[in-house]
């Protein structure tokens, strides 16, 4: 598979998850201290730097590559 | 004078010394002046996105439609998040462009990519007539977040405030909002933080027993309405792709990100920014709290509810910083929307359309010399006619999504003509403005803003692929070029 449609696949998971999980937690129940809709969201928030790191760091051409490159 | 008005008017005392400051040693030009030489860093940068993202709205309407609507507020966390994604992937691009080409406004990239002054100039009238509400909308933020925590009259405070924004931006431009920033993002922080968890944890002993108390006096309040009523799911996830759209979209929003020292600049902001939306979590729980302790607030009175509840519950030095920081959260939006609409109306609508002769340095005294004029129209519509903007700013809100696949598109597909992209920016402004006075809050349950970008996206790729003129190479290789 390509890097850029890795990249994309992993960036774009908070986006798709959080969204598309909405449609299952969106009730009147609660996970851990948080309304279940406020949990699921939050869990997003915090996970979507996670994502977006790991896959900046796959974009990026590490080091060794990038010198192959130039050779 | 009470010690928490004196505490407001020191924080905005050391605003405007910083605004002032700002300036710096550097010959002011055009570049200089709009988008800070394109010179942040990342903390910098950081600290200007949080800026110009997180205004009055943080302590009135966030926590006021938590009050009002339960749940469904909780995507106010989520859509900042979302959009981060995807400016990871088109903003960089965009940043590229708009530094090889010497872009300094949004209007530019329609100009430039479309080789149309005539298409920048509507871009740049439309920009300007969505900023405008947003800027008065701010300033009566302002006002009440004021008038509530220090007792000073909210026209004294808006007047006050608009002298001193136009004084700081006419000196030193965008490096007044970015130096401004930093002050207010730490006030920001820390007073949502310490309102935040102090008012849960003193009404309720923490957050459990909060929602404890919340769900048990409000059965169903924090779900989501079931499908087919107002707010349901499917209207909360379109507004978070409608919202997630149109984040970056507001012109002195886009201008911001042109500020960026470089494209992985960006990209690192759009890792680190998500973690500030935890911050306006916080805010909601204080909607929830002051559903139980100030029960009965109704419309406008929701957007109060922090404000009431930290005035019922902090010592006055507190809410004095609450009441500066309100203040400078809606300074910095001001100041980068007076600083675009009037280098707008400058660049891309005199020079551009009217007196293309004008030189860089003309245009950058007009830019100034219009953040007076601007800065008088928005703070008369203010005092006088509160209500008359008020449908043009629901209609910017969703109406600035309407730009996303003209600029999304114009950076990868190189068969998008102009005819494709007005054509798509028209009709999809003119659903929003139709759904806006017919007051059609859902339309089938969904955000009216998505059928709208629906409808714009069909258009722009039809109507392109029907007049694609096939002659315009150069612009998409050098656009497509990295942009994941």
């Amino acid at each position: 598979m390509k890097r850029s449609a890795v990249v994309a696949a992993v960036a774009f998971t908070p986006y798709v998850a959080m969204i598309g999980g909405l449609l299952w937690f969106s009730g009147d129940g609660r996970i851990w201290f948080l309304p279940e809709i406020g949990f699921w969201i939050l869990l997003w928030v915090a996970l979507t730097p996670v994502f977006l790191g790991v896959a900046d760091r796959i974009r990026r051409p590490s080091a060794a590559e990038t010198e192959q490159e130039q050779r | 004078m009470n010690a928490g008005a004196v505490v407001a008017l020191a924080v905005v005392a050391l605003a405007v010394v910083i605004g002032l400051a700002a300036r710096g040693r550097k010959q002011m030009n055009l570049e200089q002046w709009t988008v800070a030489g394109r010179s942040y860093g990342t903390l910098l940068f950081w600290v200007l996105a949080a800026g110009e993202t997180y205004s009055t709205f943080t302590y009135l309407g966030a926590s006021g439609f938590a009050y009002a609507n339960g749940g469904a507020a909780f995507y106010i966390a989520g859509y900042g998040t979302c959009a981060f994604v995807l400016s990871y992937f088109f903003l960089p691009p965009l940043w590229r462009y708009a530094k090889k080409h010497n872009l300094v406004t949004q209007a530019d990239f329609f100009t430039h990519r479309f080789r149309s002054p005539w298409f920048g100039a509507l871009t740049a009238i439309v920009g300007v007539a969505f900023m405008i509400p947003y800027i008065e909308a701010q300033l009566l933020g302002l006002g009440q977040i004021v008038e509530t925590t220090t007792g000073i009259n909210r026209v004294t405070s808006m007047v006050l405030a608009v002298v001193l924004i136009a004084v700081f931006v006419y000196a030193s431009g965008m490096k007044a909002a970015a130096w401004v920033s930093v002050l207010k993002d730490i006030l920001l922080i820390g007073t949502v933080l310490v309102v935040g968890i102090a008012i849960p944890v003193h009404y309720f002993g923490g957050f459990e027993h909060l929602i404890d108390t919340v769900q048990t006096q409000h059965p169903g309040f924090l779900g989501v309405p079931a499908p087919g009523s107002p707010l349901g799911v499917p209207w909360m996830m379109s507004t978070l792709l409608v919202t997630s759209a149109a984040f970056f979209m507001f012109p002195h929003a886009l201008a911001a990100m042109y500020t960026a020292k470089s494209e992985q600049t960006i990209r690192r902001n759009a890792i680190y920014l998500p973690l500030y939306q935890i911050l306006i979590a916080l805010t909601l729980f204080v909607g929830f709290a002051a559903v139980l302790v100030v029960p009965g607030l109704k419309g406008s009175a929701t957007n109060g509810a922090l404000l009431s509840l930290t005035v019922k519950t902090m010592p006055s030095w507190v809410v004095g910083l609450v009441g500066g920081a309100g203040a400078l959260a809606a300074i910095v939006p001001i100041s980068l929307l007076l600083l675009q609409s009037a280098t707008l109306l400058a660049r891309n609508v005199y020079q551009g359309v009217l007196r293309p002769k004008t030189s860089e340095l003309g245009v950058f005294r007009l830019s100034r010399g219009l953040v007076v004029v601007v800065t008088a129209v928005a703070l008369l519509f203010a005092i006088f006619q509160p209500a008359l903007l008020v449908n043009l700013l629901l209609t910017g809100q969703n109406g600035v999504s309407q730009f996303f696949p003209a600029i999304v598109l114009g950076l990868v597909w190189r068969r998008l003509t102009k005819a494709g992209a007005a054509t798509g920016l028209v009709v999809g402004v003119a659903i929003v403005a139709w759904t806006v006075l017919a007051s059609k809050n859902t339309l089938w349950g969904l955000n009216p803003g998505l059928l709208a970008i629906i409808v714009n996206v069909v258009l722009t790729v039809g109507v392109s692929l029907a007049t694609s003129e096939r002659r315009e190479p150069t612009v998409r290789a050098e656009a497509v070029e990295g942009v994941a």
